[in-house]
């Protein structure tokens, strides 16, 4: 188990530190100075020059990249090219708006996902079994954020039911008005990312019930329920952890255009924004942010993998 | 079995499969009215003559934009820049992905360790951040969307050709090219490429279907396709600002990007049958990244 922990651990360290470069090269890559974005164009030679050497920017690369790491390790990503406050205040303000709604959709998708994807795995010709295998069908082609415009056209615009936009309510402060304001784009993501997970649950689930063990449980008579419910969902459930899993990282920075259809104020709004502002140390910063934290859910998940699949460790 | 005879009883297997058939039927039309758009277009996407924001009517099946544009010509001009993007990105996914899962498949050591750990900081970013940065970078335009989206997809493709080469890497005909006296690079194009197609043209399909999605993200943000060439994502970012007015401009663009993913949905999986099985498994780390 350990070598098994100290394997996945020295990976996640060396992915991070790749994308930490990435991350970093991104800004050489941008067409024009990052200088020339920050105090505009008409700016004469001498503030160029100023603005530059306090940007860093006539360093040689390495050393550049080296203080970069140095203040990001420590908690300071620069400071915001466009309102001048520091990068990680402003991602700290979305952080909050982001993981309510990701925690919604997660919830969402698992409750949808789960019953789902056994009924259709184990009765997939009885009329609820079709009615869901429907479901999974539309819930695939269907892309998320048109659903999301169609939410808004039959709930907010006809129906006056719930409101078009979702501005960010704390569920610690109002719960109330935090669901009805982050219940629409969590339903509108949950619907494709619950066909996703229902679908390969009951493939799995399939698999499993073809097994040995399940005719062995049978065969010494444990009844219907348990041997599904302990022998096959058990099993079956393992792969699905990880697909929720990299969905759940997938929520966190990738619901970019969900969060614009809703003008919902979340970490994918604001780095949409900050591309279209040339606010390049906020995209840095945002992008390490979503790169860490994916990379840290997926550790965590393989971690968990490990304990619960001793067959796992081995590999 | 040989190989002519086992592709030939793929391609059966394929024919038999209602779900694929429904696909490719599908899918074949949807080309055929895009490369023929001028011809069975009843307006010119870009004249502005009519009266803006018409819903459904005779003169205009689909009514039309806040431009007084028709709905209808303008949905199957776009169909055009979503095919396009959609093959194009699927291409660029693969032509990068394949190769470099061959040979971090094959030669293994540090050649699969570094290749897989690229592979995993490319999967950190969802497909759809990855794009936004990318055009950053490139610039608008057709061909860096293309780019954008298709650098998103090289690693579940890498990721599929390592995990079904290895695979074949020590199987008999493998080692018989090689005792030939085959060299690395022969080997691995000639003898295992062939070998390792099945999950890649299954992969194929669903890279093409996710980036119809993205490509419409992206067009919605207004960082796709750029105005006023008509484009699916960019007809729904019309449609979201004038909801009140319109609302029912918001459906039918929406209805040709959830057809044009179950086609390919339908393609994917009859190829899965075909082929037998193979695409699931590797491509985990995939899923879900199309969520936008």
């Amino acid at each position: 188990m350990y070598g098994y922990l100290v394997r996945r651990l020295m990976q996640f360290a060396v992915v991070l530190f790749l994308g930490s470069i990435a991350v970093w090269a991104f800004v050489l890559l941008l067409p024009g100075d990052p200088a020339t974005v920050l105090i505009g164009a008409d700016a004469s030679a001498a503030e160029l020059a100023a603005t530059r050497a306090r940007m860093g920017l006539d360093e040689p690369f390495l050393a550049q990249y080296g203080v970069w790491l140095g203040h990001a390790v420590s908690g300071d990503l620069g400071l915001s090219y466009y309102s001048g406050e520091p990068v990680l205040t402003e991602l700290m303000a979305r952080i909050p708006a982001t993981v309510q709604l990701a925690g919604f959709t997660l919830v969402l998708t698992l409750l949808i996902a789960v019953p789902v994807g056994i009924v259709v795995a184990l009765r997939p010709y009885s009329a609820v079994g079709r009615l869901l295998q429907g479901y999974l069908t539309i819930g695939l082609a269907v892309p998320a954020f048109w659903f999301g415009l169609l939410l808004i056209i039959v709930l907010a615009v006809q129906l006056r039911w719930l409101p078009a936009s979702s501005d960010f309510v704390p569920l610690w402060q109002d719960p109330g008005a935090a669901l009805t304001s982050t219940i629409l784009p969590a339903v509108a993501i949950a619907v494709h990312t619950s066909s996703v997970t229902a679908r390969f649950l009951a493939n799995s689930l399939g698999e499993v019930m073809g097994k040995d063990y399940i005719r062995t449980a049978r065969a010494k008579g444990v009844p219907e329920r348990e041997v599904i419910r302990r022998h096959a969902v058990r099993n079956a459930a393992l792969p699905t952890v990880t697909v929720v899993g990299l969905q759940l990282g997938s929520f966190l920075g990738g619901t970019v255009v969900i969060e614009a259809v809703f003008n919902y104020p979340g970490i994918g709004r604001l780095l949409y924004t900050a591309i279209g502002e040339r606010d390049y140390a906020l995209v840095q910063g945002g992008v390490l942010f979503v790169v860490a934290t994916f990379l840290l859910l997926n550790l965590l998940v393989d971690v968990a993998y490990g304990v619960l699949d001793p067959r796992i460790r081995l590999t | 079995m040989s190989a002519p005879r086992r592709r030939l009883a793929a391609v059966r297997r394929f024919a038999g499969s209602r779900s694929a058939v429904v696909g490719a039927v599908g899918l074949g039309a949807l080309v055929l009215v895009a490369v023929l758009a001028p011809i069975v277009a009843p307006f010119d996407p870009a004249a502005q003559g009519g009266e803006p924001l018409l819903g459904p009517s005779g003169a205009h099946l689909l009514g039309t934009d806040q431009l007084g544009r028709d709905i209808v010509s303008r949905m199957i001009h776009g169909a055009r820049g979503s095919l396009i993007v959609a093959a194009g990105a699927a291409l660029v996914g693969a032509g990068v992905g394949v190769p470099l899962g061959l040979v971090a498949g094959y030669l293994g050591r540090w050649a699969d360790t570094i290749a897989m750990r690229v592979v995993d900081l490319l999967l950190a970013v969802p497909g759809i951040l990855l794009a936004l940065v990318i055009i950053a970078v490139l610039g608008p335009g057709r061909v860096n969307l293309i780019l954008a989206i298709g650098i998103g997809a090289v690693p579940e493709f890498a990721r599929l050709t390592r995990v079904a080469t290895l695979e074949v890497r020590e199987r008999d005909f493998v080692l018989a090219a090689k005792g030939m006296g085959a060299s690395t690079a022969d080997t691995m194009a000639r003898t295992v490429l062939p070998n390792v197609l099945g999950p890649i043209m299954v992969q194929f399909v669903i890279t093409a279907s996710t980036a119809v999605v993205v490509e419409a993200g992206l067009s919605f943000l207004g960082l796709g396709t750029p105005p006023p060439a008509p484009s699916w994502g960019g007809m729904l970012q019309d449609a979201r600002s004038y909801l009140y007015q319109s609302p029912t401009y918001g459906l039918f663009p929406g209805i040709c990007l959830a057809a044009t993913v179950f086609f390919l949905e339908r393609i994917g999986r009859g190829l899965q049958l075909a082929v037998g099985g193979g695409g699931s498994r590797a491509g985990v780390r995939g899923v879900g990244r199309g969520a936008v």
